[in-house]
């Protein structure tokens, strides 16, 4: 520490009057103790929340919807994963990744794909929005994508659009992926979206104006955040994975739900994200 | 501060993970005055950063088996404070004035001995400046200066890049520095 400021910063700091003695050791030891045995696993941990969920509209539904035998057993089918199993190496599956890259209207090499992700066979833009319903999440600006993909969960699909590396888009921890962008029918909501989190995840919520000129509400996670929550358009909670376990911006506008999984920081996110759908 | 070498650390969560209180008991003593301080910087009121480490040491305990065999024990536990104490005071400022909570800041004249260079009036405003900083600033000031961590250790607990710490550093000092540190909206 050169610097004369810095060095009153460091007094200051032994000198802030917090309290050192083992009242907080025995404070916390305390609430450890009064605290039912936590279970750690993850995934436990997900199925808990799932099924508390899932008691509470296997209620709700008994009593306001027709049917209920029906729709709860649709309610069971939301705490499976429904990934497809790996298939997609792009070297392997050219032909398809090419149709996906046509449909965006370039003439760019396909680039290569060289990690293998939960997303299934690749599809084209038409096809994707046409089993899905839902707006597929081109940008433009990251060049041709590797793959549009659609995916669940929900049951009725998300699309994923995966880009490859570039200049602007670092490669992922996962390796050969630049960045994902996904359409899911749903909202984000939050009480439930917080309880899900990872402490050690940083959550962050903000505004920005998306390629429509709409202001739209935006949450960005930062750290290695793995998973998250939506509902989907019944209000059902949707658990899904997060692919990258990077840096992700979630953000809504309507009834549907973007996620933007990339290495990148804040801004750069945002930057992009403003730009999902523009021609 | 208190310090800890990895060493220290990975034998300590090792042992809390599986089940011995004890070992985290050891953690909160070890860690408690970083996370003490780095709580009241961000958040602007010590009484409410006790309860936000105390919140955060058991949300860390929850979230024990999380942490990698490869990661630093202390950015992980600051990071879960961090959040914790921006948290906190994004909902406070929601319901009361920020300005409310300056004068509730202070320092500790006892402590003095080293500070030639700092009396206790310098202190009390330096502190307020610090606690008048943008919110972005003044949590990488607490991380770096209150709770003593690296820039490294800085970019992992706020899950920003080392080159964001650089910088922000810098423009919080300059603030500080030009004495006028500018308030900012809380998103």
């Amino acid at each position: 520490m050169s610097d004369i400021l810095e060095q009153h910063l460091v007094s200051l700091a032994q000198r802030l009057d917090v309290r050192t003695d083992d009242q907080l050791v025995a404070d916390v030891l305390t609430r450890l103790d009064q605290q039912p045995r936590r279970v750690e696993h993850r995934a436990t941990r997900r199925a808990l929340l799932v099924g508390v969920a899932l008691v509470a509209a296997a209620i709700a539904v008994s009593v306001l919807v027709p049917g209920p035998r029906h729709t709860i057993a649709h309610w069971f089918g939301i705490g499976n994963t429904r990934i497809e199993t790996p298939t997609i190496v792009a070297s392997s599956a050219p032909s398809t990744t090419t149709a996906a890259v046509e449909q965006t209207s370039t003439s760019a090499p396909v680039p290569t794909f060289p990690v293998r992700l939960d997303l299934g066979q690749p599809t084209t833009a038409d096809d994707a929005a046409h089993r899905t319903g839902l707006p597929v999440p081109l940008v433009r600006s990251l060049g041709p994508p590797a793959g549009i993909f659609v995916v669940s969960p929900p049951e009725s699909g998300q699309i994923v659009v995966a880009y490859p590396p570039s200049a602007s888009v670092p490669e992922s921890p996962l390796g050969g992926i630049g960045a994902l962008v996904s359409s899911m029918p749903g909202i984000i909501d939050d009480g439930l979206f917080l309880k899900t989190q990872d402490p050690a995840t940083t959550v962050d919520t903000l505004t920005f104006t998306n390629a429509a000129g709409r202001t739209v509400q935006a949450i960005w996670l930062s750290g290695s955040p793995h998973e998250y929550v939506f509902q989907d358009r019944s209000g059902n909670p949707v658990f899904d994975t997060l692919r990258l376990a990077t840096n992700t911006l979630l953000w809504q506008d309507g009834d549907v739900t973007y996620r933007l999984e990339a290495t990148v920081t804040r801004d750069r996110a945002v930057e992009i994200a403003a730009t999902v759908g523009s021609s | 501060m208190t310090s800890s070498t990895p060493a220290d650390d990975a034998e300590l969560v090792r042992r809390a993970r599986a089940g011995d209180t004890g070992a985290f008991g050891v953690i909160v003593r070890t860690h408690q005055a970083a996370a003490l301080r780095l709580a009241t910087i961000i958040c602007g009121d010590p009484t409410e950063a006790y309860d936000i480490v105390q919140e955060a040491f058991v949300s860390a305990h929850q979230a024990m088996q999380t942490i990698r065999d490869d990661e630093s024990l202390r950015p992980w536990l600051m990071r879960i404070v961090a959040n914790h104490a921006k948290n906190s005071r994004r909902s406070r400022w929601r319901r009361d004035a920020r300005a409310e909570h300056h004068a509730r800041l202070r320092v500790d004249d006892a402590i003095g001995a080293d500070s030639a260079a700092l009396d206790a009036v310098d202190a009390e405003a330096l502190l307020h400046a610090v606690e008048r900083l943008p919110d972005k600033d003044r949590s990488v000031i607490a991380c770096r200066f209150f709770a003593g961590m690296s820039e490294a250790e800085t970019a992992n607990a706020l899950g920003v890049a080392s080159g964001t710490v650089k910088s922000r550093t810098s423009r919080a000092l300059a603030r500080l520095r030009a004495g006028m540190p500018r308030e900012e909206a809380l998103p």
